[in-house]
Formats: structure tokens, sequence, C-alpha cells
């Protein structure tokens, strides 16, 4: 009895497709609101703020969090934010920026706080930013995603995760779209992404 | 056997290196950025839109196993812990078809040796108990013991039992590459005589005269000793996945020690049905790599055989020295 070669491939395929999905194993679920402030006709920030899992969540807290006593003491903050957020730096924060089209490098995170809302573990930090909006139009992509996939975050919806406070100089729209450059992503699985388009009024 | 014959044959081993190659890649769970020092270490390979569509499932399960475990700490029933038995088995299961859990180390030394199905079977099983061990001694050691800050001493710990199991990997591997170097059952290719001809000739005959591919196939099969599938299994299992270690500290932390036993324990079976069942179709599909070449002569299922083989032996050694080396 013959087999044909394409049931044999198909047959290893079946085998070895599931491995080769490497990195695509999430242990940790990230749900993200992102907000854009404006000063003006300057785009000064975007605060970025991730609830956790609930299991992550409670790893956490019966790590820093001593006592349960759902808030965490300075100290316990500082322990926290050496203990489990900065070694994201080489992780790129999970954050690419573009703006213009072009990648630009992060500036540095600054007001990192971790909070416990309803029993999640709730991260909040922002990015400065000075971007001068120009009538002819600027354009900000973000993406937020884990390229080791051991995070995974929520797909997000721009009229609930994401916040405009935008000032009355500038008019500003905001969607969510794959990225589209295969050279912005080095994996495969194109994420999406934040796409900001400001314009002076 | 004719050039083309050869060709097919090779073409279809080829087949086999090529997805072996893929496969490898998702030897190695990576760190937990979060908690863990230092970036990614392991090879970046892409990541898979079929699994990233569980990813709500998961996120589902792993919201419900700390929810429950929450709920044990005040039940007056039975009733949540066996919800959280339950959507432990499922979370095993889903969970581990993800890269690491041992599915490649399984599948690549099922593709190295003449296994039989019943043997995956044990090997899952094998594996899911070394898991259920190791994470419940790493958790109770750190917890109890060592009382620093969990997550932190976990990766750690993560690291260090990680680069053991590479270590072992690679020794496996080694040793497979030897036995199958130096010839064992299936010697022929590699010292191709008189004798092999004779040899090949009298298997051909016996082939086709009395139970035709399959009981050229059974003949020689049943190299695989329970030493090698202990091995495998360790080397599998060893590593704990932080999802089921994440579980039993919450546990702990919850004063529901025994909700923590049942979840990792049933979190291992879950992971050892997934391994199996891939165990199972490597074992099915080097059959059926076998068969197809069977049905060109017994030289070409040799040599499909030996190149199965070989390569099998050579990921396992290559990449689990490779990741060792890695660590470090």
């Amino acid at each position: 009895m013959k087999l044909p070669f394409a049931r044999v491939a198909y047959a290893l395929i079946l085998i070895l497709a599931p491995a080769a999905a490497a990195y695509a194993h999430p242990h940790v679920f990230i749900t993200s609101h992102v907000a854009f402030d404006f000063d003006g006709t300057t785009l000064t920030r975007v605060s970025v703020s991730w609830t956790f899992d609930e299991l992550f969540s409670q790893m956490i807290l019966a790590d820093y969090d001593r006592g349960r006593k759902g808030s965490f003491s300075d100290a316990e903050a500082a322990e926290l934010k050496k203990g489990a957020f900065d070694n994201l730096r080489n992780y790129h924060y999970f954050l690419a920026l573009f703006i213009d089209g072009k990648h630009t490098p992060l500036p540095p995170i600054q007001n990192f706080k971790p909070s416990i809302n309803t029993g999640r573990l709730v991260y909040s930090f922002s990015l400065p930013l000075s971007i001068k909006i120009e009538s002819a139009g600027r354009e900000l992509r973000l993406t937020i995603y884990d390229d080791t996939y051991y995070v995974a975050f929520d797909k997000m919806i721009p009229a609930q995760d994401i916040e405009l406070r935008s000032s009355t100089d500038v008019a500003s729209t905001v969607g969510i779209e794959k990225t589209k450059v295969k050279a912005e992503w080095p994996g495969q699985f194109m994420p999406d992404q934040i796409v900001l388009r400001m314009k002076g009024k | 056997m004719r050039a083309s014959e050869t060709k097919n044959i090779t073409r279809r081993a080829g087949v086999i290196l090529f997805f072996c190659t893929l496969a490898a890649f998702a030897f190695a769970e990576s760190p937990n950025p979060l908690t863990s020092s230092g970036g990614p270490t392991t090879i970046a390979a892409p990541a898979s839109v079929g699994i990233a569509a569980l990813a709500p499932l998961l996120r589902n399960m792993t919201d419900r196993l700390a929810e429950l475990a929450g709920e044990i700490r005040d039940a007056k029933t039975p009733g949540p812990m066996l919800a959280l038995a339950f959507v432990s088995l499922l979370y095993g299961i889903f969970h581990a078809l993800g890269p690491g859990h041992g599915k490649t180390i399984i599948s690549t030394f099922f593709l190295a040796k003449d296994a039989k199905l019943k043997h995956s079977l044990t090997a899952g099983f094998l594996m899911a108990l070394v898991h259920a061990i190791s994470a419940i001694t790493i958790v109770f050691v750190l917890f109890f013991i060592v009382q620093r800050v969990f997550s932190v001493g976990f990766e750690s710990a993560s690291k260090i039992v990680q680069t053991v199991s590479f270590g072992l990997v690679a020794l496996i591997g080694a040793f497979l590459l030897i036995q199958k170097l130096r010839g064992g059952a299936h010697r022929h290719l590699f010292s191709f005589g008189p004798r092999e001809s004779e040899d090949l000739r009298t298997g051909w005959e016996t082939v086709k005269s009395k139970r035709g591919w399959r009981a050229g196939l059974e003949r020689a099969s049943g190299d695989v000793t329970v030493k090698e599938l202990g091995g495998i299994a360790l080397a599998s299992g060893v590593v704990p996945c932080p999802g089921a270690s994440a579980i039993i500290l919450v546990c702990l932390s919850l004063n529901v020690m025994l909700a923590g036993v049942v979840a990792v324990a049933m979190i291992s079976v879950g992971m050892g049905v997934t391994v199996s069942t891939i165990g199972a179709i490597a074992i099915l599909a080097k059959r059926g790599v076998l068969k197809a070449s069977a049905a060109k002569g017994s030289a070409g299922s040799g040599l499909a055989r030996r190149i199965v083989e070989i390569t099998g032996s050579v990921i396992l050694f290559v990449f689990g020295l490779v990741l060792f080396i890695a660590q470090f």
C-alpha cells in the first residue's frame, strides 16, 4: 500500500506545527488603557495603564502587598518596581512608537505607580513627549505587544480603552490598525497599532 | 533502488527535517519579562496566530483558577474544589499546546526511536508526574523555606532547572546519536556491504511474504527502554510551568494548600494528555513515512528510517547543547 506524499507531509505539519509556534504561549494577560495628553498644539504625554489578570495579580499581591491590605506602601511600591517592572526595559516596555512613520526610541518611562483595583494589579506610567502639531498634520502609531508572547494584551477598543485629552487647538482622530510594514515588527504576526492622527486647527 | 526513488525518499525525509528544525525553535519557554532579570533568552520564532486565538480562552481559565482558589477558602461544599480540578485539567491541555512543556523533546525522541503508541502514553504521564513533583517542590521550598519574594525567586529557580533540563536533552540526544550512528538494529545504511545487502533482500522477502510493511516495522520496533522514557520525561517535565506554579502559590497564600496540590496535579495530567497525543502523532507520522518508503523497497525504508532517526537525535543534541550554553 502506498501513502501519498502529501498525506505524510500533512501528518508532519500536524505534529510539529503546534510545537513550531514558539513564543505563542501567554502566561500573563493585560488589559491596557492609553490616554493622550495635549497642551495647546503640543502632544505632551502618553499615559499607559495596565490591568493584570487575576492569577498574576494574586501572585504579585502575595509578594508585595504584605498583610493583604489592598494597597502598596511606598516601600512596597519601590520593591515591586524593582522586582516586577524594571526588567521590562529589556523588552522595550512592550511598546513601540512610530512618529510620522519613523520608529522612534522610547523616552524614559516616568511616574510608575502600582495600585490595586478590585483585587487586580494595575500598573500606571507615562511617556513624556513633545510633538508639535502642525497644520499639515502629524501621525503617531503606538504598538503594545510582547514579541515573546509571554504576556498577551487584550484587543483594544478605541472608544473604551483609548482616551484623547485633546486641547481645542488640535483636531485629532484615533483608531486601531494592523501593523502594515513588515520592517516595523520582527514577528510574523502583525500586532494592532493605535493610530493617532493630529492636525492643527 | 532507482535514482528517482532515492530522490523521492530523500525529499520525504527532507520534509521531516524541515519541520523538526521548526519545532526545535520551540524547545524552551521564554522567561517572564516582568519578574525575570535580563532579556529574552530563547531563539525568536514567529508567534502563532492559531494559538493567539486561544489567548482569550486561556485568560478566562487563568482568571477562573484564581477565583476558584478564593472560593475554596470560604466553601462549605466540594463544588469549588471539583470545579478547580476540572478547570485545571482543561488549562493543562490547552496551555500545553504552546511551546515548551516537552512536546518537542518527546516528539523528536519518538522520531529518533522505534516506539509504540503505548510509549507515548507512558512518556506523557511520566512527564506529568515529574512536572507535578517538580512544581510542588519548587513552590513549597521557595514559600516555606527560602521565604523571599516568590515571583523573583521562582524565575531564578526555573532558570537553574531549565539549564539542567537542556543539559539532559543534549545528553539524551548525544546518547541516541551515538546509538544510531553505531547502527544497532538498522546499521546497514552506513555500512552497506554484501551482508547488509543480503539482510535487506531477506528482510524485504519477509515483509512481502508475511504481513506486509507493518510486519517489517513491528519486527524492528521496541527499542525504547524504561530508562530512556524516564530520562525524556525528566528532561521534558522538570521545568515547572509558571501558570501551575502561580496557582499553587496563590493557594498557599490563601491557606488552601490542598487546592494548590489538586490544581497542579490536574494541570500536569492535562499537559500529559497533550504531550502524549503529540508523541503519538509523531510515532504515527514516522510510521507513515516509513510505510510510504517501504513501497519503494526496503532499502528505501532503511534510508528514510536512518534519516528520520539521525535527524531526531541531532536536533535533540544540537538544540539541547545550544540552549544549555545560552543559559550562561
